[in-house]
């Protein structure tokens, strides 16, 4: 593809143009072999041989106007030949390729493979099946949904591409990512490529489920769920470390667990095993494990066992732990406990309670605040959320409460597309019930807005960050309210100044890559252009006061191979008519353009020939 | 079977010419032509001493009234004459694009042809290299003649000389030779060819056939690869004006060099082009030269 003007262009068979140098090389040559090529009979050379050879013209630097007359005509029917056209393809398809973490699952059918590899390879069967001029765009899921090919593009090239995708440590999107990606009209079909199964039927007949019934077979797994330094006693220099085991099996099964310890804060010491045991492990049990263990620098915890089919994803088979392991702290201020609100659920920030009247004002800077339907006298120094309020806060003004009316209906009007709090968000299918319209104060912004007033608005200085809600922002209910949860944990995410790629599970760190000095065990990071930890590990940071970094990635719903997963698939939008236009083909244009030339260039000759008729009369 | 281009009115407009010899030949059988041979003709010769067993009618009784002397009269024979008529087929003449050169020396050959023959000549044609003829004789020869020449596969390159001289050593009676060539040939070639004829006696006849290739090679192209129609040679040239105005110069030099060979042997010479109408030059033309005149 290439820019000209600013409409970009691209060709259908880019690989006719390796003929351009040819014919000018051909054209060239045959200008300075000067018609040698054409071999012509005379009488006898007897007396054209006393002529001199070479003419001035070969001599000539610049070749006659033919020349290039010629050499565009060349050119335009090499281009008609590469098939030109301006951006867009006959038909576009979407490509959603699921990545979550659960792909890493080991192929029940076929060795060595996992369903990771089986969802690609059914994904290049199908674009190999497009018809012939047809523009794929290549969507993978984790950590968000997002364009793996930045835009439609071949389907040679999207085959391609798809080979590179990987499965990813983070949940699956399949729901939001299907909501966002069906409000695109341009794609003739979206076919999705996932270890999940739909749940409904849809009424846009655009949606393929598409693939072998391997990506759907359930297998057996074993997984780590959580992990952490509970505490250490500084006088015997003993911690305490938990973790917690999940058996996803039908049968019940033998494991064995490495307990391993790190006495060095750099990592110059090999590891030592301080703890291996084997359990027997019911079907379906969950099991709390706890080690009592020497004060370390950091440890890792394994599972494993010896039968195999026990154990489809082993990624999720350890655990990396240092003394500073710790999620964030949220403290929820409100009359309703952060278990009925479902907060428990987000397991990478730890919850604690306070009512509104035992609410003291004084904040502790390491923790965020959540205001639930309660707003303080005074604006907290440190990140808050305000959830609801009744009444008008620091920065920001309540309206009256509005209910929605059927012949009235609240509608998402407006928001901010690049507001970290809105991504991954599908907007305008949020139905809300009530809303207490927001006014905006003191440098405030309002970052949802709708046909009632505005919804969401936020405020950021220095030292913290607000959110304001005009609405119920909970319960959260995690996966049964997508676009809810998403928010919230944009919400979270983006107070705690945390660089969460995804979801709650994961424990991600952004770091410069160049402050990694070196990875102890396991890890993975993105590079220069991500800058944060990409995968489960000990780390060792250069510059830091804590040098080891453990990152993990717990995920029940991913390491849950057994149950039966199920997306929602849209059905708010039908299946809408392609818009041709979007396909310029330039190859009639450009033919056109070669004929006119090829009757210039006939006139050049036939001027020549009536010449030569009039001196010979 | 003669060409499309002799039409009847063609046939009576040549009909009307005979075939003009400069000098008189032997011929071998009564004709129209004057010949060495005394005989009874109706030009008076000379006279010469009776001798017993001449004629009495031929005494001429006035000189013997004023001499007392017998003499007898004598009288130039009127014979036939004999016809060489050398066409050139090789490649230069008969190749594409240069093939008119061919054809309009064969109708200029089988035009010629049938005026002698109307006018009782004997007739043989040699394509060096290619074909000898036996001598034809009578106008109605012409048909053979025509349907010999035009089924001929001419071409090649041959040794004209070795061949004008294989031609030369059939000729029983001395007469008259016409050499239809484009003459593009080494003047020392040329030179040898035609003293062959000289030696044997001939009153020739050169008629230099050139195309309009011949003259501006491929006009309107700049460059070419030439090759050779005859040695199969092949050049890159440049045909451009410069090289075209220098090759006309070469090639009028080349055809002057030609010409004062002729007109040091005494040989007749005319050229044609075969773009132009063949009974204007052969009205015009030979009879301008004297090779025709009208009967």
């Amino acid at each position: 593809m290439f820019t000209l003007g600013g409409v970009t262009y691209g060709l259908l068979n880019p690989f006719y143009f390796i003929l351009a140098p040819l014919a000018l090389g051909g054209l060239l040559y045959a200008y300075r072999r000067g018609g040698r090529g054409r071999e012509l009979v005379v009488s006898t050379v007897m007396i054209l041989k006393r002529l001199r050879r070479e003419t001035r013209a070969r001599k000539k630097i610049m070749p006659p106007l033919r020349f290039f007359l010629e050499l565009l005509l060349l050119l335009l029917l090499i281009t008609a030949a590469s098939g030109l056209y301006k951006k867009g393809f006959k038909e576009n398809y979407a490509v959603v390729i699921d990545n979550s973490f659960s792909m890493n699952a080991h192929s029940p059918s076929e060795i060595n493979r996992s369903l990771m590899d089986i969802a690609k390879r059914d994904a290049q069967t199908f674009i190999g099946s497009l018809p012939f001029g047809s523009g794929v765009e290549v969507f993978v899921t984790t950590p968000t949904l997002h364009s793996a090919s930045d835009g439609v593009i071949g389907r040679d090239k999207a085959v391609s591409l798809s080979n590179n995708i990987e499965a990813e440590f983070g949940p699956d999107n399949i729901d939001s990512a299907l909501n966002r990606v069906s409000f695109n009209d341009s794609y003739q079909r979206i076919a999705i490529f996932s270890d999940m199964a739909p749940q409904n039927p849809s009424s846009d007949s655009r949606f393929l489920f598409r693939g072998s019934s391997d990506l759907v077979v359930r297998t057996q797994n074993i997984a780590l769920l959580d992990a952490k330094v509970v505490s250490v006693d500084s006088e015997s220099k003993i911690a305490k470390v938990t973790a917690k085991l999940a058996a996803f099996t039908k049968d019940s099964f033998t494991t064995k667990i490495r307990l391993e310890l790190f006495e060095s804060s750099d990592g110059s010491k090999e590891a030592t095993l301080i703890k291996e045991e084997e359990l027997v492990i019911p079907a379906g049990a969950v099991r709390d494990l706890s080690y009592r263990v020497p004060q370390s620098f950091a440890y890792q915890i394994s599972i494993s066992t010896s039968d195999k089919k026990f154990d489809s994803i082993t990624q999720d088979n350890q655990a990396f732990l240092t003394n500073s392991t710790q999620r964030n702290r949220v403290v929820l201020v409100g009359a309703i406990s952060p278990k009925i609100l479902g907060l428990d659920k987000i397991k990478n920030f730890e919850f604690s309670w306070i009512k509104p009247e035992e609410y003291l004002g004084k904040t502790n800077s390491e923790e965020i605040y959540i205001f639930h339907n309660f707003v303080p006298s005074e604006l907290p120094s440190q990140s808050s959320l305000f959830v609801n309020p009744l009444e008008n806060g620091d920065f920001f003004e309540v309206g009256q409460e509005y209910i929605t009316k059927n012949e009235d209906p609240l509608e998402i009007t407006s928001w901010q597309e690049a507001d970290a709090l809105t991504s991954y968000l599908n907007l305008p299918t949020l139905k809300l019930k009530t809303l207490r319209p927001l006014k905006a104060k003191k440098g405030s912004i309002q970052v949802i807005g709708s046909n009632k007033g505005t919804v969401l608005l936020s405020l950021s200085n220095q030292e913290s960050s607000f959110v304001v809600t005009g609405f119920e922002l909970f319960p959260f209910r995690g996966k049964e309210a997508p676009l809810l949860s998403i928010l919230t944990l944009n919400t979270l995410k983006w107070l705690s100044g945390s660089e969460l790629k995804s979801g709650y599970e994961r424990i991600p760190f952004k770091v410069d890559a160049a402050k990694i000095k070196s990875i102890i065990r396991g890890g993975n990071f993105g590079g220069e252009t991500i800058n944060s930890i990409s995968s489960p590990g000990l780390y060792l940071l250069s510059e830091s006061k804590d040098s080891l970094i453990a990152t993990n990635y717990f995920s029940e719903s991913e390491s849950d191979t057994i149950s039966d997963k199920k997306f929602i698939v849209p059905s708010n939008k039908e299946s809408s008519s392609f818009n041709e236009s979007a396909f310029g083909n330039y190859v009639f244009e450009i033919v056109l353009i070669a004929l006119f030339l090829i009757l210039v260039e006939m006139l050049f000759s036939f001027r020549n020939l009536i010449g030569k008729a009039r001196r010979t009369v | 079977m003669l060409p499309e281009t002799f039409t009847p009115s063609f046939l009576r407009q040549i009909e009307l010419l005979r075939v003009r010899s400069r000098r008189t030949f032997l011929g071998a059988r009564q004709g129209a032509h004057a010949s060495l041979r005394k005989g009874h003709g109706i030009e008076f010769s000379d006279f010469r001493k009776y001798e017993l067993g001449d004629n009495p009618r031929d005494i001429d009784w006035g000189v013997y009234a004023r001499s007392d002397k017998l003499f007898v009269k004598r009288f130039k024979e009127e014979e036939n004459l004999s016809v060489l008529l050398i066409i050139d087929g090789s490649s230069s003449m008969t190749r594409a694009p240069n093939e008119s050169k061919w054809q309009s020396a064969r109708d200029l050959a089988l035009a010629l042809s049938y005026a002698a023959l109307m006018d009782q000549d004997t007739i043989t044609i040699s394509v060096p290299g290619n074909y000898q003829s036996p001598s034809f004789s009578g106008a109605k020869s012409i048909h053979t003649i025509g349907k010999q020449v035009l089924e001929l596969k001419v071409g090649g390159n041959p040794d004209m000389a070795s061949q004008i001289n294989l031609a030369a050593s059939r000729i029983r009676f001395p007469g008259k030779a016409i050499f239809l060539s484009d003459f593009l040939m080494p003047i020392e070639v040329l030179e040898k060819s035609f003293n062959i004829l000289r030696a044997k006696n001939l009153d020739i006849t050169a008629i230099q056939i050139l195309s309009p290739n011949d003259f501006e090679p491929y006009k309107g192209l700049e460059n070419a690869t030439l090759i050779d129609s005859e040695t199969e040679e092949i050049i890159n040239i440049a045909l451009d004006s410069e090289n075209r105005a220098e090759y006309s110069e070469l090639l009028e030099e080349h055809n002057r060099k030609v010409q004062d060979f002729f007109s040091a042997a005494q040989i007749q010479y005319t050229i044609f082009k075969s773009d132009e109408s063949l009974l204007d030059f052969i009205i015009k033309n030979l009879t301008l030269i004297g090779l025709l005149k009208r009967s």
